[in-house]
């Protein structure tokens, strides 16, 4: 239950999201991700993944495939990785989008304190989203060290 | 659509300092994402990743699914690239697995988390495509390249026009700042018996880093030496940190702290090698990210390449000017005495209170000064100091320029009344404004047998 809670207070955070996804030669395929958020049960992971329209990321999405997030606190080098399958993909409500604009001011706060410029954490955001939501098969302790790959 | 750009053209984008995300699949199809502390750049088809200590799921899943896929971001930019790769083999050695050893040595140095760092194989992969991800809006174009062979030319030429060691410190600096934009540098020079670098000459600082000593084997400018290979860290968010890592111990005021950026963004140690010998460290800081990665490392290693071989030239023993009549100096007797304190157990001598030296250069300012005192001498020459059994100079690469170097500059910095000047090839003169007091502090530590009558 504690570790739950702590996977959602990282999301809370101004946390980097990869998500990574592949096709069916096993062919991976990676992009960056905003406003994330579990469900109240811990079951679900929803976020918005950057992934034009017709791209290899938005096809495997939309395909339902198996789907990994890497959350990462760059100011405190913790991270946790999330995986499962895709059960929902779709464009982003304007709620999404408000989400993901708050999610993308606590990042810039978060990267400067790694001495990042804004502008510079500002221009890694893209301008293409699909709002995905996986069901989660497993949660992962990815910080760096000993432990690195531990099951939550 | 995504644009494909070639893999020459993101260099900059492959160097330590940048983590980068790498995306792989295990065995039953499982998407996995690794952080890897280094994609570094082999050729124009094939890219290496670090396999540290703490991926182990890496190594399974390359082994199942050859394919990868990796994140990288140029640092000014903002820009972010997909590599596309293939997995070929893992090294274990070689030149590759050497340089992205000690690039992940110094940072496991300067974070502390060595195990984290530890280098288990270098992944080396064949990169099928590269594609930009989206351009972002407020991407500037990147600055035109300057004409880095004139420039090095220039480098060299200016290097050689010098006549002494100091010199050759002096033009060093003040080229790599005039012709690369290079501002911020230190010179190091290797001391072999005590596996020390201490600094000669440094630019840019508000301080001077003169005296300065680093470990070898310590931080990113130890590391640097003991592995005898360029390290970069093209993101340094503190480079403070770095500073304090580098520099041995709390020393308090018989220590000089070695200088260091407050907003460096990227720094690079160049190690200084003739032959098999080490001579040194060239470190630079700036404070522009990325700004040693790329192309620049090239320039760096033949930058450090010429600095090289112009000090072990200048630093090796020569003939002497004939000298002049040894004269006795007229002892000052008006204002305060200097007060000179040497402690015999790492050879520091203070004066009026303030560090100046220690270790050999510490034995040579005290002997002059003991030579001075006793019989009034002011001029000394290289060739006796290097005769001096008890001043322990080693035999061969003895670094008495370098050395003599260091002690003049802290005399003129700390501007006491002494100093120490060269009078022509070989020979110097110590100059004494007010009368000396010497005072000698024991030891009956391991140091005492090197200080009792043979």
């Amino acid at each position: 239950m504690g570790e739950r809670i702590d996977i959602a207070a990282l999301m809370g955070q101004g946390v980097a999201v990869i998500v990574a996804t592949r096709d069916k030669q096993l062919r991976p395929e990676i992009a960056r991700a905003w406003a994330p958020s579990l469900s109240d049960d811990g079951a679900r992971f929803s976020v918005c993944v950057e992934a034009a329209p017709d791209s290899a990321m938005a096809r495997n999405l939309e395909a339902g495939g198996p789907v990994a997030a890497m959350i990462s606190r760059l100011a405190e080098v913790a991270s946790i990785q999330l995986k499962g399958r895709v059960v929902e993909v779709d464009a982003p409500t304007q709620d999404r989008l408000d989400e993901v604009a708050e999610h993308v001011d606590r990042f810039v706060a978060e990267t400067a304190l790694v001495g990042v410029r804004e502008a510079t954490a500002r221009a890694l955001v893209g301008p293409e989203l699909l709002a995905v939501t996986m069901q989660l098969t497993e949660r992962l302790d990815e910080t760096p060290g000993a432990g690195a790959g531990r099951a939550l | 659509m995504s644009e494909v750009v070639e893999l020459e053209s993101i260099r900059d984008c492959l160097q330590a300092g940048l983590p980068a995300p790498l995306a792989t699949c295990s065995a039953d199809g499982t998407p996995n994402i690794s952080h890897i502390s280094l994609v570094q750049y082999l050729d124009r088809e094939r890219v290496a990743t670090s396999r540290q200590f703490f991926n182990k799921a890496l190594g399974n899943d390359l082994d199942a699914s050859p394919f990868a896929q990796a994140l990288v971001v140029r640092p000014v930019t903002a820009e972010q690239f997909r590599l596309d790769l293939r997995y070929l083999h893992t090294a274990t050695e070689g030149e590759a697995f050497e340089a992205m050893r000690a690039n992940l040595e110094a940072i496991a140095s300067q974070t502390g988390m060595g195990s984290v760092f530890r280098l288990r194989g270098l992944d080396v992969h064949r990169v099928l495509r590269c594609t930009r991800v989206h351009l972002p809006a407020s991407t500037s174009k990147p600055a035109a390249t300057p004409d880095a062979l004139g420039s090095l030319e220039q480098f060299v030429r200016r290097l050689e026009s010098s006549v002494t060691y100091e010199e050759a410190t002096r033009v060093a600096l003040d080229a790599l700042d005039d012709l690369f934009g290079f501002r911020h540098a230190i010179l190091l020079a290797h001391d072999p018996p005590t596996a020390r670098l201490f600094a000669v000459a440094s630019s840019g600082y508000a301080h001077s880093a003169v005296g300065a000593e680093v470990g070898v084997g310590r931080g990113l400018i130890g590391t640097a030496a003991s592995r005898r290979r360029l390290v970069v860290q093209a993101n340094m968010a503190r480079s403070r940190v770095m500073a304090a890592a580098v520099t041995d111990g709390a020393g308090g005021e018989r220590e000089i702290p070695l200088p260091g950026l407050v907003e460096a963004r990227s720094v690079a140690a160049v190690p200084l090698i003739v032959g098999k010998d080490l001579l040194g460290v060239l470190y630079l800081e700036s404070e522009a990210p990325s700004a040693f990665g790329g192309a620049t490392e090239g320039l760096l290693r033949i930058i450090g390449t010429h600095t090289a071989a112009a000090l072990a030239a200048r630093g090796a023993p020569t003939a002497e000017e004939p000298g002049r009549p040894t004269t006795r100096a007229p002892q000052r007797s008006d204002g305060p005495s200097i007060e000179l304190v040497y402690y015999q157990a790492d050879d520091t001598v203070l004066c009026d209170s303030l560090y100046v030296v220690k270790g050999a250069p510490g034995r040579i300012l005290w002997s002059m000064l003991k030579a001075h005192a006793d019989t009034g001498r002011t001029e000394f020459s290289n060739r006796e100091l290097r005769l001096d059994e008890s001043l322990g100079l080693p035999a061969g690469n003895d670094n008495l320029e370098a050395r003599l170097l260091v002690l003049r500059r802290r005399l003129a910095d700390l501007d006491r009344g002494i100093a120490l000047e060269r009078v022509g090839r070989g020979r110097m003169e110590l100059k004494i404004e007010r009368p000396a007091r010497l005072a000698v502090v024991p030891t009956s530590g391991p140091m005492r047998s090197a200080h009792e009558p043979g």
